[in-house]
């Protein structure tokens, strides 16, 4: 597996996050994780802005593993900047959330998702669906080109 | 003109027989001629022919006297009673021409007394003439019940004072005579000004009345206080907008029911279910990770938490996927049944394997029109159903086949219908059962002999209902279940019959058992 991007986890329910993290170790995902506690710090991140201005430190993701019921800015909120932006609105985007509301589907499939997935409940499921999904995005996926210098511009919003 | 010459006749016979008379008979003639006379001078003066009557008496009496008296030859008396009917004759027509035009006179009279106690008596209307100028000329109880003038107050006042003020300087009594001479009458509604200066509502009727060489004589006018009428249009159409303004709101009302249902719907679905989440997530995690170090009694307990936890996610799920059928916006297309239980086979493959099931689908199946997915989820929960509902330690066995819909054939018209059916030999429903297993939350049975929380069939008929079919219950022969729903017949959908043609022959029968 490509290891040098890591994924970016936005997920505010800590519960949530430990067992994403417990998932990600039972399926062997080396990917590094970052977690971005709201639409906000998602932004943030990704926009390189306040204390995620150095990009060395803390490098685009290859993946966003993105849930829609956030505080502050919404998942689909955080989808429609991005997918705003010049170059990161290429970056794969995986909704992980627990709503299988028909308009949260559709919403986020009309702002760019590429992949809508509802949170299983059992954790050997959520090992399963890690696992398959790090694999098909990080490793068989075909990455697209992110140029850094640029994606810079949309922190000020945040 | 008849009773003239009958008239006539009359008198000039009733002379000639006097006067045969007194000759025959010779005697003194004035005293026979009277007597003679009598009764003919009865006769005509009792019909009015006085005159002629006192004519044809005094003339056969003085013929006869004279011919009587003076011995004259008999040509000479001719020519007297001749010259006497001669006379009567005009008499008579005189008399008659005049009586004619008396009566003619009576006649005419008494009917424009009619026409003009009609008019006149007439309350409801206003009937009145106007002059060629447009000024009263006539004026009759109705008219001064509507508009409240006097006879006397309003003859020859330009019937303009009955419009009110604006329409009276918009020159409308004037457009109005202007139509009635043009097109023969004009008709208008609209307020009139009484008397008392109040409104009335007005349905009037203007006709121009001309003369035999086509002149304008004037015009007559008819006016009906119709404000009542009026009245109880305009309550009707406030009404009807006060009804759609409640329509409205009620259906506002419902929006926003149903949006705080759906924003109800979607938080349950995320937040309460996160900490059920974390509860099942973290209780087999526990077990799994750290299950060696739990004493089994621990252990036990764990296993208790992660059971009841999955059991409380499945309800919270199964119930939004029910409320989810409600709200969803379902398109019914034509489907392939054929699909669809194949699909759903597919997705209790586990079950099936579990429980050493027999499961037979009789090919082929037709289309229907339905939604593919809501479908699938039907035949699953019935299925499961039959999976499920079998005497301990019995293998299911489970036969799905279609038929035509039982019950009254609907009008001609009415479209076409499939039943499916999904037919097992297990424990059966009591009849006494068969409607209320279908209701939300509904179980017969305690969740430690056959598990589930009484959503699935509650979900078949709720999604039959949006898909515009029906479903039910029977006792099978084998003293099982007979599941069945209804759906509208559609024709195969181009391109899908193709593609899954293959796998079945037309007509044979596919076994989908515990084997494959």
């Amino acid at each position: 597996m490509r290891e040098d991007r890591p994924i970016l986890l936005v997920e505010d329910d800590e519960d949530d996050v430990l067992l994403m993290q417990r998932a990600l170790r039972k399926a062997n995902v080396g990917a590094p994780v970052h977690v971005a506690g709201d639409g906000d710090e998602a932004v943030a991140y990704l926009a390189r802005a306040g204390r995620y201005a150095e990009r060395a430190q803390w490098p685009l993701p290859g993946l966003v593993l993105l849930d829609l019921k956030l505080p502050r800015r919404s998942g689909l909120e955080v989808l429609d900047w991005l997918r705003g932006q010049e170059g990161l609105r290429r970056i794969p985007v995986v909704v992980l959330t627990s709503s299988r509301e028909v308009p949260d589907v559709n919403r986020a499939y009309d702002l760019g998702a590429n992949s809508y997935l509802v949170k299983p409940s059992a954790p050997a499921d959520l090992v399963d669906l890690v696992g398959s999904v790090a694999g098909y995005w990080l490793r068989w996926n075909e990455a697209p080109h992110v140029p850094v210098a640029r994606g810079a511009n949309g922190g000020r919003e945040a | 003109l008849h009773k003239q010459k009958s008239t006539v006749l009359f008198a000039v016979g009733a002379a000639f027989t006097a006067a045969l008379l007194v000759h025959l008979f010779v005697l003194p003639p004035g005293y026979l001629a009277a007597a003679l006379y009598i009764v003919p001078v009865v006769l005509v003066a009792r019909r009015g022919r006085r005159a002629t009557a006192a004519v044809a008496v005094l003339g056969a009496a003085a013929v006869s006297w004279h011919a009587y008296a003076g011995g004259a030859p008999v040509v000479l008396w001719a020519a007297g009673v001749l010259a006497l009917a001669l006379v009567g004759y005009v008499a008579a027509l005189v008399s008659s021409e005049r009586r004619g035009a008396e009566r003619q006179a009576h006649l005419l009279a008494q009917s424009e007394e009619r026409f003009r106690l009609l008019v006149q008596g007439v309350e409801d209307y206003a009937i009145f003439l106007l002059d060629a100028d447009g000024r009263v000329a006539s004026w009759n109880t109705g008219a001064q019940r509507i508009k409240g003038y006097a006879e006397s107050e309003v003859i020859g006042r330009p019937y303009a004072v009955f419009f009110t003020e604006e329409d009276a300087r918009a020159g409308r009594p004037d457009r109005l005579l202007e139509t009635a001479r043009r097109e023969g009458h004009a008709e208008d509604q609209g307020w009139r000004r009484r008397k008392d200066g109040s409104r009335f509502w007005a349905d009037a009727v203007i006709t121009a009345l001309r003369g035999p060489s086509g002149e304008l004589r004037g015009y007559a006018k008819v006016t009906r206080d119709a404000t009542e009428r009026r009245r109880a249009d305009e309550e009707r159409a406030r009404h009807s907008a006060e009804l759609e303004h409640r329509v409205e709101e009620r259906t506002a009302a419902l929006r926003e029911i149903n949006a705080e249902l759906e924003a109800f719907s979607a938080s349950v679905s995320h937040d309460l279910r996160a900490p059920l989440r974390a509860i099942q997530g973290f209780g087999e995690a526990l077990l799994e990770d750290y299950g060696d170090q739990l004493d089994p009694g621990a252990r036990q307990y764990a296993q208790r938490i992660v059971a009841s936890v999955r059991r409380m996610d499945q309800l919270t799920e199964d119930i939004l996927a029910y409320s989810r059928l409600s709200r969803a916006d379902i398109q019914p297309h034509p489907v392939q049944l054929e699909h669809i239980v194949d699909d759903a086979l597919t997705s209790l493959e586990e079950t099936v394997r579990r429980s050493g099931a027999s499961v037979t689908v009789e090919r082929p199946l037709p289309a229907v029109h339905g939604h593919h997915a809501t479908l699938v989820r039907v035949v699953a929960n019935l299925l499961a159903n039959a999976l499920k509902f079998v005497p301990p330690g019995a293998a299911p066995v489970v036969r799905v086949h279609a038929g035509e819909c039982a019950g009254a054939p609907g009008p001609p018209d009415e479209a076409p219908c499939v039943r499916l059916w999904v037919e097992d030999h297990g424990i059966g429903v009591p009849p006494e059962h068969s409607e209320r297993i279908f209701n939300l939350l509904e179980r017969l049975h305690g969740r430690e002999t056959y598990p589930g929380n009484g959503i699935g069939l509650a979900i078949v008929r709720r999604a039959v209902e949006r898909l515009g079919g029906r479903s039910g219950v029977e006792q099978a022969p084998s003293g099982g279940s007979r599941f069945w729903i209804e759906l509208p017949a559609a024709a195969a959908p181009v391109g899908q019959a193709a593609d899954h043609a293959a796998p079945a022959a037309p007509g044979s029968t596919g076994e989908w058992g515990a084997a494959a």
